[in-house]
């Protein structure tokens, strides 16, 4: 013969019971899907912040080339000069002395010459190691020697 | 109840083996490569994207931090053939007369039948204008908000609108055009994977390029990402002074085009510090329009000759023999060569450059005269071992290492060398049979102006990185000959100056230098008279040197003589730069220098 349990629980209370236990874990999940949904959800605003940050840097160093390139057509060479000589200014003359003032030094002496090498001097009249012939163009020596007469070539 | 334990059992086994066969599964799902693959492949497509992410190309700036390369924005127009397959008439109206595109060209775009995946997307226009996308903008904004009287019209005009967008493109802008152009070398904007071409641009390519990143993103919102590290491209400080630079080029360009050369090269350096002020050649390009380098260059012709060209300089070579004589002391500053006009070697006669003999000669005048029959006797006294070990210290026989790309040189034969004969050393001693390009002649002559020191050129003076500054510092490389030789060299060829090139010297300002006229060997002709490389190269002042300053003109027709072109085109250049280069200006001594010059006993 089988032992039984003098009491039982009573239905209603196990329903409650087992209603609270449904509850809870339900609750739980509840809890669980709301930290995960709200943590994806700031999650996913700063990954948008971020893409928008990274569009918005790509969009500033072009724009950050562009002026520094900008600046340099501005600044370049030939507009430069071509705004400098709207505005008046003229290159620099340092053979103008009215706007040049030179002060000269006591003592130096514009003509100084290097002491270390020889000056230079034209040397004896210079002269061919070469016969005329070897000099002269093959035309003038025709001219002077055969086509000229001897005549002609003794009154010279 | 042994029934219902039966059943139990094989239930839990049932259970146990459908579990263990999934597990086991799960296992070789996670195991087996052509199922990862597979996957993996199956998430990229579906879950990540990837995305482009641009760094623009370093800058180049001149020493005073003026810009010389940069960048720009330009656009593409694009139009979307989903939208704008059937609205090509509606498109091409507003878009023509922005783009200045005929309108029929847009209608054939628009109407390129869409095919997903394949047909999606056509550009109509390339470097378009930021002006030219306002006006795009403004345009779709009036017609957005024109009124109109069906719901259907308002949608058809916003997709028609809908259908044009454009994407940004950053492209290598040159500000300045030609200038210092064989210097800077071009980047390809038009075609990027040619890579860059010449000079700066192609010797820093590693360190001024752009880096593409190509980053994946993932569709999750869940997976949060991080920016891709950018790294910022460096910069690059040149030492050239564009004031300097656009006076040489000015000079080089006049010089050409009057004597009708067929190019010409000038460089300025400071002795000192070896840092190149300006390196101009003719002809140049403008690098914005840099597909013009392939009909104006040729191989006779190179973008930057100064250091892409050698040849023969004829009788500029003559300083290093003159240098090399008395620093071996085969030769005294007060010795005296009798010059007969001939130079005899193995039953081979030299001659003089005019085939005239001026008898008894100082070394001072032997400059003067630029007689070769002096420097092949001195290159004889001094031996061939040793003016060749002198070569080397001066370092004509390799690479001067500037900071510019294709640098070439020519290696000249030494004794032992196949084609050597006794009559090369006397050859070479006068700037034949040997080749060197301009920016190993500047390099090796700055020996000379700097107390015999010899300093690296270079052309960068800092190059910027992200996170520190390279400062370029100077840097000797060699000492070729003592500091008295140097200083004596310096005197002679100053006096030696006056007879030799009258119209190099420079009012105001103590000048030495040298003046060559090589003749240019042709293939089965040999050298030919009529074709000549006019050069000059003079250095000051001569008290204390600041500059050297190398003039080249290729083959003048005007006028063939280094002494005729070279000469007064150095002097007029360094009238110009002068005071740039901010060297004390002897105004006593120019005033007298006319005079000075007339009453000098010749």
């Amino acid at each position: 013969m089988t032992q039984q349990q003098a009491y039982r629980t009573p239905p209603w209370k196990k329903q409650i019971q087992s209603l609270i236990r449904v509850s809870i874990a339900l609750i739980c999940a509840f809890v669980v899907a709301l930290i995960y949904l709200t943590y994806s959800a700031k999650l996913s605003e700063v990954r948008l912040n971020i893409q928008e940050a990274h569009a918005k840097r790509n969009d500033l160093m072009r724009q950050i080339a562009e002026y520094q390139t900008r600046t340099g057509a501005l600044t370049s060479f030939d507009a430069m000069r071509r705004r400098a000589e709207q505005s008046g200014y003229v290159d620099i003359d340092f053979y103008d002395d009215a706007t040049y003032v030179y002060i000269p030094l006591n003592g130096y002496d514009p003509h100084a010459r290097f002491s270390g090498a020889d000056l230079f001097y034209p040397s004896t009249p210079p002269a061919s190691p070469l016969r005329p012939e070897y000099t002269i163009s093959l035309q003038y020596f025709l001219r002077q020697r055969l086509i000229q007469s001897p005549y002609k070539r003794g009154q010279e | 109840m042994i029934n219902f334990r039966k059943n139990f059992l094989i239930c839990i086994g049932a259970v146990a083996a459908v579990v263990f066969v999934i597990v086991f599964h799960m296992l070789s799902l996670q195991t087996n490569a052509a199922v990862l693959t597979l996957t993996d492949k199956i998430r990229q497509e579906t879950e990540y994207t990837t995305l482009s992410v641009n760094t623009e190309r370093g800058n180049i700036y001149d020493r005073s931090g003026y810009l010389l390369a940069g960048n720009t924005i330009a656009y593409t127009v694009l139009l979307d053939l989903n939208l704008s397959n059937g609205n090509g008439e509606f498109i091409a109206e507003y878009l023509a007369p922005i783009l200045g595109i005929d309108e029929e060209t847009i209608r054939k775009f628009a109407e390129i039948p869409y095919v997903e995946k394949r047909a999606v997307s056509v550009p109509i226009k390339n470097f378009a204008s930021r002006q030219q996308i306002d006006q795009i903008d403004q345009r779709k904004a009036f017609l957005a908000e024109r009124k109109t009287t069906s719901l259907r019209t308002k949608s058809e005009i916003q997709k028609n609108l809908n259908a044009v967008s454009y994407i940004p493109n950053v492209y290598r802008y040159y500000p300045n055009g030609s200038l210092a152009s064989n210097i800077i070398g071009f980047f390809p904007f038009l075609n990027p994977s040619a890579g860059a071409a010449y000079g700066i641009e192609s010797y820093f390519d590693d360190i001024l390029s752009a880096e593409t990143i190509h980053k994946k993103f993932a569709l999750d919102p869940n997976i949060p990402e991080v920016l891709p590290y950018l790294p910022a491209n460096a910069s690059i400080h040149l030492t050239i002074d564009r004031k300097i630079q656009s006076i040489a080029e000015a000079q080089i360009e006049a010089a050409v085009t009057h004597q009708r050369a067929k190019s010409g090269t000038i460089i300025i350096m400071d002795p000192e510090t070896g840092e190149i002020q300006a390196m101009a050649t003719f002809p140049r390009i403008n690098l914005n329009n840099y597909s013009e380098s392939s009909t104006v260059f040729t191989r006779d012709n190179r973008f930057n000759p100064a250091v892409m060209q050698p040849y023969e300089v004829g009788s500029v070579f003559k300083v290093f023999t003159l240098s090399i004589g008395l620093d071996s002391g085969a030769i005294k500053p007060n010795d005296v060569y009798n010059d007969i006009g001939t130079f005899d070697v193995d039953g081979q006669t030299i001659y003089n450059w005019n085939r005239i003999a001026s008898g008894p000669q100082s070394i001072t005048g032997c400059m003067a005269h630029s007689l070769n029959t002096c420097m092949s006797w001195i290159a004889t006294e001094v031996g061939k071992t040793r003016f060749y070990e002198y070569l080397r210290a001066f370092h004509l026989d390799r690479p001067t290492g500037i900071e510019l790309a294709n640098e070439e040189y020519y290696p000249y034969v030494e004794p032992g060398d196949i084609g050597w004969t006794n009559l090369s050393l006397p050859n070479h001693s006068f700037g034949q049979g040997l080749m060197t390009t301009p920016i190993q002649m500047v390099k090796a002559i700055g020996a000379i102006a700097n107390d015999g020191v010899m300093m690296q050129p270079h052309i960068v003076k800092a190059i910027e990185y992200e996170d520190h500054t390279e400062v370029f510092d100077p840097k000797a490389v060699g000492q070729p000959i003592s500091a008295e030789t140097a200083r004596l060299v310096t005197e002679i060829l100053t006096n030696s100056l006056e007879g030799e090139a009258e119209k190099a010297m420079v009012p105001g300002m103590h000048i030495a230098g040298k003046t060559g006229t090589g003749e240019i060997a042709i293939e089965g002709l040999g050298y030919v008279t009529d074709k000549t490389n006019a050069s000059f190269v003079g250095w000051g002042p001569s008290e204390d040197p600041k500059f050297v300053a190398y003039t080249w003109l290729q083959e003048p027709t005007g006028n063939i003589w280094g002494s005729e072109v070279a000469a007064p085109l150095f002097a007029d250049l360094m009238n110009e730069v002068m005071p740039y280069l901010r060297i004390p200006y002897d105004r006593q001594y120019a005033n007298d220098f006319a005079f000075y010059a007339w009453t000098q006993p010749y």
